[in-house]
């Protein structure tokens, strides 16, 4: 009986060893020949044909938005990838030229560990640490031989590279881009959802992240969403449902009015008023004393040099700030070393002409304003305050860098020019 | 018959366990052993700092080296060949002239330079104290030398400034760290160290109390390598300048701790100070023209 039970054991330590020996066999040869053999078919599909792949890239998206940017792989490990034309308006060739490398990781890696021009300008931390805090490294999650999902290896995004057919050329690519991106400006966009129109804030800088202002009478599953201009149109960083329809990618109508929702044609966006976006958009203007009236342009100076001899301080900046309904200031002392902000309340309204604005100080402000900078600066927002309207004329009617309000009683005495950066 | 059982277990045993490990044989090695793809920068670099100083110059970025903590960036190729070529013309073959004015022998720096250089495009920005880090060193291993791609590397004293001084410190930290200096440098300023307080002394005040630099009054160790690093990469004027700034206390303090300094490194590790510095300085005079004249290897 013991005998049998001993046999029994040692058949089953044996069966088991050999189990355990082919079981582990198998994995260690193949989990790490499997990553190599990866490696080397990724690198293969990225130089494919003539290796040239659109990227809808994205750094901090919820701040900056997507980008489109081709890349084109090659042999010795060389990629060259392009911008769109506002990025790296310097580059010769119109593309930037650096190494690439694959590499296992945390799974297999495509790594952009030489500087690039184009793609490491999101990921330069100059000034303050972060930059606009894109990825270089990119863990591979789906490869197919025409499209390969990638996530970032720091911050986590998942991005889309699209395989570009031999008769597919980025510069036509591009170009379309381009025209719908000047076009549909951020700063004049809105959402159109059958009779509603849904107001859409542009994030802070590039600008391509849009906040919706939601009526309650209509269902959205989110509140903001970043965006890239495509060469069709416009595309959402994912689908957003409303009123019970997934909503994602917009095409160009044909007279190039409107951006049509792919999935309901009843949702599209199209441009407000210039004078309309002024008043309901978040946007800084800045003033600038070189660009105003003789006029005003003397109670500015006068404004500035009373603060300068009675206080020491250094205007350094202001600006009219048109949703906050508002004028800023920026004083440097010379004797603290501090900067002080002070804000003085004003009031922006539209009229029923588009191209005409009303202009109001309010005589308020914070604390800063009204005990301090108060009795300087009120002059001069006095002059520039009126019920008559401003007439409001643009460099740019699609995508404006400056702004010039003439005043409709008295256009030659009070007018000024103010710059968007 | 217990015996015979037991014997026949440990053979199976053994048959399983041997079966196993021929198969490991078999399967060759984990790792891609194939040859990587090397570009002509890449056969400089095997050439000039693998083969001749068994130490790896990487100048793609490897977050590894790094701190992940930080947003960097990889270091341009240009800039990359540039400082190749610099940091081997002016701190590696520096010390092998030192020792075989032929610079045929190498071993000094072969035995005890760092073995990783790594080059990173950014510097290392805190974003909550804005404060930039530009070189660091890590026990003697590894040196990551920080914001390349902003440099001019043919401004020598800026890459002093930057780089050189920070190489010399954290060397002069591994020489010491392999013989001992004598401990009665450390009785000099030894009411004076201060580990946090530092930062706060201008360098006039750090002066005055007998150190070279505000970041050499941390401690004794940080004041000895300090010495040597500001002697070999600070012009004879601004060590001239500095103790007759630091008045007669802060000047003899200074002087006397250099004079160990100096002792200690020939008696242990047969370096003149004053002979390397005319090495560098020779060099870095030699190596300006080279690079404004666009006129080198790499």
């Amino acid at each position: 009986m013991i005998t049998k039970k001993i046999k029994y054991i040692a058949f089953s330590f044996c069966l088991s060893f050999g189990f355990i020996s082919c079981q582990s066999d198998d994995l260690s040869i193949n989990s790490e020949d499997r990553v190599v053999d990866y490696l080397k078919k990724y690198d293969e599909i990225l130089k494919d044909g003539e290796g040239k792949w659109l990227m809808e890239y994205f750094p901090n998206e919820e701040q900056y938005g997507g980008f489109l940017l081709m890349m084109e792989f090659s042999e010795n490990k060389k990629v060259r990838i392009y911008p769109e034309n506002m990025l790296c308006g310097d580059l010769e060739n119109g593309y930037s030229e650096s190494l690439y490398q694959l590499k296992a990781d945390q799974g297999p890696v495509l790594s952009f560990d030489t500087y690039n021009k184009v793609l490491h300008s999101f990921c330069d931390p100059s000034p303050d640490g972060k930059g606009y805090e894109g990825d270089y490294e990119f863990i591979f999650q789906s490869v197919t031989s025409d499209s390969i999902w990638v996530k970032g290896k720091k911050r986590g995004y998942k991005m889309l590279l699209r395989k570009l057919g031999n008769e597919e050329s980025w510069t036509k690519i591009n170009d379309a881009r381009e025209i719908v991106a000047n076009s549909f400006p951020g700063f004049t966009m809105r959402l159109n959802v059958g009779e509603n129109i849904i107001m859409m804030n542009e994030s802070s800088d590039i600008g391509r992240y849009l906040t919706f202002e939601i009526d309650q009478d209509i269902e959205f599953s989110k509140d903001g969403m970043a965006y890239t201009y495509t060469e069709k149109g416009l595309s959402f960083r994912s689908s957003i449902i409303i009123n019970g329809k997934q909503i994602k990618d917009f095409s160009l109508s044909s007279d190039g009015e409107k951006l049509i929702s792919d999935n309901d044609p009843l949702i599209y966006i199209d441009n407000m008023p210039l004078g309309e976006a002024f008043v309901k958009k978040s946007n800084v203007w800045y003033w600038n004393e070189n660009k105003a009236s003789s006029r005003l342009g003397t109670l500015w100076s006068r404004s500035v040099t009373n603060i300068f001899e009675q206080e020491n301080e250094e205007l350094l900046l202001a600006a009219f700030r048109s949703r906050s309904r508002s004028f800023l200031i920026y004083s440097y002392s010379n004797v603290e070393k501090v900067t002080y902000p002070a804000i003085f309340y004003m009031d922006y309204k539209t009229t029923d002409n588009p191209d005409e604005l009303v202009v109001l100080f309010e005589y308020g402000g914070d604390d800063m304003a009204r005990f301090f900078y108060m009795k300087y600066m009120e002059s001069f927002l006095s002059s520039i305050s009126s019920e008559d309207p401003y007439i409001l004329s643009y460099d740019n009617s699609k995508f404006p860098a400056e702004l010039t309000l003439r005043h409709s009683a008295n256009p030659e005495r009070f007018w000024f020019t103010l710059e968007r950066q | 018959m217990m015996n015979k059982i037991i014997y026949i277990l440990l053979m199976a045993f053994s048959v399983c366990l041997f079966s196993g490990c021929n198969e490991e044989e078999l399967s060759g090695s984990n790792f891609d052993t194939s040859s990587p793809q090397r570009n002509e920068f890449d056969k400089w670099l095997l050439e000039n700092y693998v083969k001749e100083y068994n130490i790896e110059f990487k100048y793609h970025f490897d977050d590894s080296e790094g701190d992940f903590s930080y947003n960097l960036i990889p270091a341009e190729m240009g800039k990359s060949e540039q400082m190749a070529f610099i940091v081997k013309k002016l701190w590696l073959e520096s010390y092998d002239e030192l020792f075989d004015p032929t610079g045929r022998n190498k071993d000094f720096m072969r035995s005890h330079a760092p073995k990783i250089i790594q080059l990173i495009g950014s510097s290392a920005i805190n974003s909550s104290s804005g404060t930039e880090v530009l070189g660091t060193a890590e026990g003697g291993i590894k040196v990551l030398l920080y914001k390349v791609n902003s440099v001019d590397p043919t401004n020598i004293d800026l890459l002093n400034e930057y780089y050189f001084g920070t190489m010399h410190h954290e060397f002069a930290h591994i020489l010491h760290q392999k013989k001992n200096y004598p401990v009665e440098f450390n009785e000099i300023t030894s009411g004076d160290y201060s580990s946090t307080g530092w930062q706060n002394r201008t360098l006039e005040q750090s002066w005055k109390l007998g150190f070279v630099s505000s970041y050499g009054g941390m401690s004794c160790q940080e004041d000895f390598v300090e010495i040597i690093a500001n002697y070999l990469i600070k012009p004879k004027e601004y060590w001239n300048n500095m103790l007759e700034k630091a008045g007669e206390n802060g000047r003899s303090k200074i002087e006397e701790k250099f004079d160990i300094v100096k002792e200690w490194l020939f008696t242990a590790w047969e370096i003149d100070i004053d002979q390397l510095k005319e090495i560098i300085d020779r060099r870095s005079e030699e190596l300006e023209i080279i690079l404004k004249d666009g006129d080198y290897d790499y």
